[in-house]
Formats: structure tokens, C-alpha cells, sequence
């Protein structure tokens, strides 16, 4: 079964997006920021991440892609977002993110672009380095 | 005028970007901050980057200006725009509300474009944070509101005085101070607007297999808590918007304070939080009622919810130099160092589980400062916060 972290601080979304995944044959862990993505990522060792790029608390939306990259070689990352989908792509341009979803999205978009993104060879050239 | 307009456009914000460097190109999807920046009944500049460089002019403007519809922007239109205040030809408001990140607002201000006209405007430039849409990404801009003064071939010898102002200047503040919102407010209203679509879809799945399941109910609820979040947060942007409405008039504060105080009663038996009044004998002073009212009606309810159950507020006013301070005080948690200096940001909520919009405390901060004053924060963990309002006796430099 393929496995997916879903970092969300959207208390509303966070289990209907989850549930769907589920429905849809994947393990799903799901965190509520930063700091319990990572832990989360230790046990789970996650395929793909679905991560908010505006998160609360301290750790951000790229301090958990950048880290996870580097930690899980080969993950498929799709970064989520309510602001406009090419500003997210500007500011994670240094990162190996392989889909984009934007806010509001439909579940079958959500499930398309993780699909997309496992199908996606890594890229190791950037995500064995990533800069900020 | 001195300089040659090749040097001005060479250091200007507005100057020409290079070519080949803006990713975009005519034919992109059009963002929602140029769709509200074309909608501006003014003329308006969107600036973004740290240097300015990606800018965009819109409808309005490029009629005042005397442009085409290609003269746009940078990327659409070989042409260059220069912005300075009336009172300084050296001064470049636009990069200084870049760099510092605080407003200028209702300024005598001269724009110049590529072929030399001046167009004589009055002004008001606010910061941004967030995205533009001008492909800079999540970072800072400013947006310039401007509408055209008499006598459009020259500077003005001397600034014109900057009370009464007319309404077209308070209008023009407004729409600058709802400018530099718009970012923070599209992340904002599409977070529940997702919730609502993948809630709604997950109802429609259960209702296609005739199953009215506790799943169902859970996921109308959630839309209806959603859709509620939405109106709240249109509902701040209209309060903003509809702040010209009382002009700047003399004013009891104590007034204002028993009726925010009373706007919130029944806010405060919901939560059973308890407020108490210290009104102390203060003049009256210049204030917008509508806006003021609004400001203390939000620090109230920050204060009750973000001080949980049962929390006590107090509301307080007194007379300290040549200012008002409004005060309101809560024995609530406090507030985290770290997240007292984001608290006025405009997407920042530092309220458990983010109930809030993350707009009330920025808009405070800018009816607060529309009046030529300022807003600050005191707070120990544990022990509870203290907002303080100091408005100018007198109506400050800054105040519309």
C-alpha cells in the first residue's frame, strides 16, 4: 500500500481530504503542523507527502519538504496552498516538489496530482542538494 | 524637474525589468490581485520584490496617464513610470514603502512616464505581504492608489494643507488600505473554501449510495461552520471599506467605548467572559466613529477569545499628554513572545486552533494609525495581555 503524510493545519479539510485518500487505497498519516509532520515522517516513512505550504506554528511548509527530501530519499512531494499556485512554485522552486494543488481544489484533483507525482521519476540531482 | 529621464527611469522602482526576466507573458492566466487591481475605481501601481521591479498599472491609471491598453506593465510595454512626492523630487514613495514597509498615505504626489508628461495626483501608497500575482511569490510589495489633482502640468509650489481632506483622498486611503489586504485576505477565504468543496463532495459520495450517514451530518456542519468563516471575513472587508462614512469629527471616546462595549454584551455572556469599564474624564477629539467603534469592538472580542472561558476584560480610557489611550486588558494566557511581534500582521492568528481570520488585529492596527496614531501590545504568559490605542488630542500628522 502506498503511504501518504498529509500536513494540514486546516482542522476542516485535513479529514475529508484524508478519508478520500483512504477510499482510494492509501495509508494515510495525517499531521496538524510542521513539528508532528516530522515525527510523524520517522515511523511512517511516507511514499508522498501532501503538505500546506502556509502552516502554523514553527516549522514551515518548506523546513518540512526540505527535511523529508533529504530524510526519504525518492519522495513524491505535492504542496497544497490558498495562495495563487504560481507563487507557491516560485518560493519552492529550490525544491524537488513534483505537483501543485491550489486551493480550492476538488478531492479527484488532490488525487490526481499525488497520483501524478508517485508516477514521477525523482530528480536526484535536486533533491539530494537542496538550497535555500 | 532636473534630472533626465533616462537616469530617473534607470533608479526608479518602476523602471523597465530587464528583458527576459519576468517568467510571465501577456497571455498568462490572469491572477485575482490584477483582476481587484484592474476593478479599482482609482489609479493604481502593484509593485512587488524586494527592488520593485515587477509592477503593473491599471485601467484608471492608464487613463489618467494617457496610456494605451498594452501600456501595462513592464512586460506588455517598453515604457517606464516615476512616482515622488510633491514636497521632495528626490523622494521615491514607492521604494520607501517597499524598504520600510509602512504606509504613506493621501500625499501630493507627480508621476511621469516614458514620454515626459507629469500628471499631478493625489496619493497614497500602502505595503503588501503575500503574493502580488506578478510572479514574485510570497514576499513584500506595495500597492500606489492615485487619483489626479488640478493643474496637471506642474508641481505644486507647497503641499496642499492636510486637513479637512476631501473625500476623494479619505477614499483613496481606504482603497490603499484594502489593497495591502488582499493578499492575506485570498489565502484566508480560500482555506474554507476548500474545506467546503472536499466536505461537499465527500456528502455528495455518501448521498449517491442513498446513505444518510453520521458522516453526512458531520461534513454539513463542517460547511455551514465554513461558510460562516467566509461571511466573517467579507464582513471585516466591508467594514473596512465602509469606514468613509463618518469623516473625521469631534467625538467622545467614552461614547464610542460604551458602545463597542455594548456591541459586545451578548458575545461576552456566550463566552462567559465579564468586562469592566474604567472611564476616566477625557476630551473630546477628532475620531471616525464608525472605524474607532470597530477597532475597540475587535480588541474586545480578540481579547474574549482568545482568553478562553470566563475570562475577565477590562476596558479603560485616560488622558496622557496629548493622547487618548484606550486600553483593553484581559486575564487571559498571554501571548507568546514570538507571536507578539506577528500579531499584527495581516494573516497572523496567534488564537487557539486559528479561530479567528487573522485580519482583526492588522485592521486595528490600520484604523488606529488612519487617525495619526498607534497601537501597542503588553503581555506576560499566564497572566494575561494589554492592547493600548493612542490617539492623537488633536489629530495627528497621519490622521484622515
Amino acid at each position: 500500500m502506498r503511504r501518504v503524510l498529509l500536513v494540514e493545519d486546516e482542522a476542516n479539510s485535513i479529514h475529508a481530504i484524508a478519508e478520500y485518500l483512504e477510499a482510494c487505497g492509501f495509508g494515510v498519516r495525517v499531521a496538524r503542523d510542521g513539528a508532528e509532520a516530522m515525527r510523524a515522517a520517522e515511523e511512517f516513512a511516507p511514499d508522498a507527502l501532501l503538505c500546506d505550504w502556509l502552516l502554523g506554528g514553527s516549522v514551515d511548509g518548506h523546513t518540512v519538504v526540505r527535511e523529508l527530501v533529504c530524510r526519504i530519499p525518492g519522495l513524491a512531494v505535492v504542496l497544497i496552498s490558498g495562495l495563487p499556485a504560481g507563487a507557491v512554485r516560485a518560493d519552492s522552486r529550490d525544491l524537488p516538489v513534483r505537483a501543485f494543488v491550489a486551493k480550492p481544489s476538488t478531492l479527484a484533483e488532490i488525487g490526481r496530482a499525488l497520483e501524478a507525482a508517485l508516477a514521477t521519476p525523482a530528480s536526484p540531482s535536486r533533491s539530494a542538494h537542496p538550497q535555500r | 524637474m532636473s534630472e533626465p529621464i533616462e537616469r530617473l527611469v534607470s533608479t526608479s522602482p518602476l523602471a523597465p525589468e530587464p528583458r527576459g526576466s519576468n517568467p510571465r507573458s501577456p497571455t498568462d492566466g490572469t491572477s485575482l490581485p490584477e483582476v481587484l487591481l484592474e476593478m479599482i475605481p482609482a489609479g493604481a501601481v502593484l509593485c512587488a520584490g524586494p527592488d520593485g521591479r515587477r509592477w503593473q498599472l491599471n485601467a484608471r491609471g492608464r487613463e489618467l496617464l494617457g496610456l494605451g491598453p498594452e501600456e501595462r506593465s513592464p512586460a506588455t510595454a517598453p515604457f517606464s513610470l516615476r512616482m515622488w512626492l510633491a514636497e521632495d523630487e528626490d523622494s521615491d514613495p514607492l521604494r520607501t514603502v517597499l524598504t520600510s514597509g509602512r504606509p504613506v498615505l493621501g500625499k501630493s504626489t507627480c508621476m511621469q512616464h516614458s514620454d515626459g508628461s507629469v500628471l499631478r495626483t493625489l496619493a497614497s501608497v500602502a505595503p503588501l505581504q503575500g503574493t502580488t500575482g506578478l510572479g514574485d511569490g510570497f514576499g513584500r510589495g506595495a500597492i500606489a492608489v492615485f487619483e489626479q489633482l488640478p493643474s496637471a502640468d506642474r508641481p505644486p509650489p507647497s503641499p496642499p494643507p492636510e486637513h479637512p481632506k476631501s473625500k476623494s483622498a479619505e477614499h483613496t486611503d481606504q482603497l490603499a488600505a484594502v489593497g495591502a489586504l488582499t493578499a492575506g485576505i485570498i489565502h484566508e477565504i480560500n482555506n474554507p473554501l476548500n474545506s467546503i468543496m472536499v466536505n461537499a463532495e465527500l456528502g455528495l459520495l455518501d448521498l449517491e449510495k442513498q446513505r444518510v450517514t453520521p458522516r453526512l451530518r458531520r461534513v454539513l456542519r463542517t460547511i455551514v461552520q465554513d461558510v460562516k468563516r467566509c461571511g466573517s471575513i467579507t464582513h471585516s472587508i466591508l467594514e473596512l471599506a465602509r469606514s468613509d462614512r463618518g469623516a473625521m469629527q469631534s467625538h467622545d471616546p467614552n461614547e464610542i467605548v460604551r458602545a463597542a462595549a455594548e456591541l459586545v454584551r451578548s458575545y461576552c455572556q456566550m463566552h462567559d467572559a465579564t468586562l469592566e469599564m474604567a472611564l476616566a474624564e477625557v476630551p473630546r477629539i477628532p475620531l471616525n466613529r464608525t472605524t474607532m467603534e470597530h477597532a475597540i469592538v475587535n480588541l474586545l472580542r480578540n481579547a474574549i477569545e482568545s482568553g478562553g472561558r470566563g475570562v475577565r476584560l477590562r476596558v479603560g480610557t485616560r488622558l496622557a499628554a496629548d493622547e487618548v489611550l484606550v486600553t483593553v486588558s484581559d486575564d487571559g494566557p498571554g501571548i507568546e513572545g514570538a507571536d507578539l511581534e506577528r500579531i499584527f500582521q495581516p494573516l497572523y492568528s496567534a488564537a487557539p486552533g486559528r479561530r479567528g481570520t487573522g485580519l482583526g488585529l492588522s485592521l486595528v492596527q490600520r484604523i488606529v494609525e488612519a487617525h495619526g496614531g498607534s497601537i501597542d501590545v503588553a503581555s506576560i504568559r499566564g497572566a494575561g495581555s494589554t492592547f493600548c490605542l493612542r490617539i492623537p488630542r488633536h489629530g495627528g500628522d497621519r490622521a484622515r
